[in-house]
């Protein structure tokens, strides 16, 4: 008999254990809105955190519905990677340092990959930004003159220009920007530049490099652009550009007004190519993470006084100015949604 | 049997203790979980248009809108400071509704909840600058309100420099996060040096970033600590410059320690009691 009760109580904590991991692994959502064609599809990676980033869950997102990804994320500065893989990549660079005699690195701000480098760039200024190969793991850490450098630098954007790598980062305690271009084989810094930018152009979502390798920042009613071979220019706009996001061949500026979005899109020429505005889901809205893809605009919006949803994640087609897909988030467990990237596989 | 016996009594009674327990512990919590203003919201225009401050006027002021002196005055030059202080007057008179989250192991975090357990920004914060000090009572063990402090270590770019929690690495975070605790306070260095305040960060960058958590740490690690916890990353990137921010130089420093410090100033605060410095 008391070996009975045992039994019980074991059976009622595992089942109260696999209640809580269900209960806790579906995302609970509703489809607003599906235009898609038939044949037409995405998919983008969602990530919810706590406020202190210790703990995370992903899920991906199609228009089959949200499914959780079952691998253990790991939040750094703009975003989040699996575990296993940046702990991975960061040992490496570890050794490399240790190697040098270098203390090690713990605080990634920033991560790229393409098909053949990954830079990791840590807090910090160039010295802690290095490229791994990812055909034979070889480490090189960057080249460049002492007074191209900064004492702490935030990264944002990383673009593979024909034979070079154009790294754009926020100087940090100051209104400006710092444009390096590094040579794809030697990682020497070739050109250096820094740029004033306005006090508005904080944040990773505030400026961009676009497709032609350009920085382009919000200055009020115009967007900056800079290239070391052309400098500095500005490209008029009809209305007060909030945010700016690059694809693989246009960038988009854009700025939310309650339940409006007011857009333009830039060739990589930084010639207008369209503009508009759209509707938002809610009265309310506020941009928490996007991006933009094969003419596409994928944002991640909250509602701050949630009247309906607290968070909607929105997809427009841009070549139709049409919202093709829209869902609204409910509450899930402690977390909250904090950021969304197109999710390769 | 008799082995059987013992653990059909031991279970039950340690479950009703742990139960026991944790209500004494919550109600003790609660008690400084959010200080309301105690006096009622006047109309703050007429003070605010004068072109000079009384003692008196900035003491009306600091309990209408959570605003202390030092920073009255640097924003009584600001263009738009009538509007400005009107809304740190809003917020500083909106009911917060607290609930807690689970930081494991065993601490508890408050936030500013819409009754659904969404977080919603309890107030906005005022202008701050590198090297101000964001405090709050909001976290707390076991009974104990130790609270939480992080340094401001780029105010352009809203980053705070905090060591968060057992698990986690100091990192840069943003200062918005901030707006999501019911109680708040900002503070700073009297007769702040730009100079000194430079250093400061630039130690805290390079020496304080990326350290593990360890509420052991202690503060005769030197000038390469290996540890930290929250307010020893204050109290070491400040004593990096011989400033001691300990108020009472203990072995241990805590939130409470470096608050009641009277090299800080208070500039901001939101759900805390005025009169005390915790």
């Amino acid at each position: 008999m008391r070996l009975k009760s045992h039994f019980i109580y074991l059976f009622i904590i595992i089942t109260s254990l696999l209640v809580f991991c269900f209960k806790t692994s579906s995302l609970p959502y509703t489809r607003l809105v599906n235009h898609l064609k038939p044949n037409d599809s995405f998919k983008v990676a969602l990530y919810y955190s706590d406020i202190s980033l210790s703990h995370t869950r992903a899920f991906s997102l199609s228009p089959q519905g949200i499914t959780p990804i079952f691998k253990n994320f790991i939040a750094y500065s703009e975003g989040f990677l699996p575990r296993i893989h940046l702990n991975k990549l960061v040992s490496t660079i570890n050794t490399f340092r240790k190697s040098c005699s270098l203390s090690p690195l713990k605080s990634l701000y920033y991560y790229y990959e393409d098909d053949t480098t990954i830079f990791l760039c840590f807090s910090g200024g160039l010295e802690n930004i290095y490229s791994i190969n990812k055909e034979d793991f070889s480490i090189s850490p960057l080249h460049y003159k002492s007074n191209d450098n900064r004492e702490a630098m935030y990264v944002s954007s990383i673009k593979r220009i024909g034979s070079e790598f154009i790294l754009l980062a926020g100087e940090a305690n100051a209104y400006s920007s710092l444009i390096y271009h590094v040579d794809a084989h030697t990682f020497e810094v070739t050109t250096a530049s820094e740029i004033e930018t306005h006090p508005l152009a904080i944040s990773s979502l505030n400026y961009t490099l676009n497709s032609s390798g350009n920085a382009l920042f919000i200055n009020d009613t115009m967007l900056k652009s800079f290239s070391p071979s052309q400098k500095t220019s500005y490209i008029p706009l009809p209305f007060n550009a909030q945010y700016i996001l690059s694809s693989e061949n246009n960038s988009i500026a854009f700025a939310i007004n309650a339940s409006t979005l007011t857009y333009a899109v830039l060739t990589p020429e930084n010639k207008i190519l369209r503009e508009g505005t759209l509707s938002l889901p809610s009265y309310s809205n506020e941009l928490v993470s996007g991006y933009f893809n094969h003419n596409r605009l994928y944002l991640l919006l909250y509602d701050p006084y949630y009247a309906v949803y607290k968070n909607y994640l929105v997809v427009y087609n841009l070549s139709t100015e049409k919202l093709i897909y829209c869902v609204g988030l409910k509450p899930f467990s402690e977390l909250a949604p904090l950021n969304i990237e197109p999710l390769s596989h | 049997m008799r082995k059987y016996l013992k653990l059909d009594i031991i279970l039950p009674l340690g479950l009703i203790i742990f139960i026991i327990s944790s209500i004494i512990f919550t109600i003790h919590t609660k008690r400084e979980a959010f200080f309301k203003p105690t006096s009622s919201r006047i109309n703050l225009t007429p003070i605010l248009s004068k072109n000079t401050l009384s003692a008196e006027d900035y003491a009306i002021i600091y309990a209408q809108t959570g605003i202390a002196r030092p920073l009255t005055e640097e924003l009584k030059n600001s263009p738009n400071f009538i509007t400005q202080m009107e809304a740190l007057q809003n917020d500083y008179f909106k009911p917060v509704n607290i609930a807690v989250r689970p930081l494991p192991p065993v601490t508890g975090e408050d936030y500013n909840s819409d009754g659904q357990g969404n977080a919603l920004a309890s107030f906005q914060l005022a202008p701050f600058k590198d090297g101000d000090l964001f405090f709050t009572k909001s976290t707390h063990t076991l009974g104990w309100r130790h609270g939480h402090v992080g340094l401001v270590v780029d105010a352009k770019r809203g980053k705070t420099l905090e060591a968060y929690s057992p698990g986690t690495i100091s990192s840069e975070g943003d200062a918005s996060r901030w707006r999501y605790y019911p109680t708040f306070k900002m503070m700073r260095l009297k007769n702040r040096n730009p100079e000194l305040i430079g250093k400061i960060i630039s130690y805290a960058r390079t020496k304080l970033m990326g350290l593990p958590y360890n509420i052991l740490a202690s503060k005769r690690q030197g000038n390469a600590p290996s540890s930290t916890h929250c307010s020893l990353l204050i109290w070491q990137a400040f004593k990096s410059v011989d400033i001691d921010l300990d108020s009472n130089r203990g072995i241990f420093v805590s939130p409470e320690n470096l608050a009641s410090s009277p090299l800080l100033e208070t500039l901001q605060i939101f759900g805390f009691d005025p009169s005390k410095d915790w």
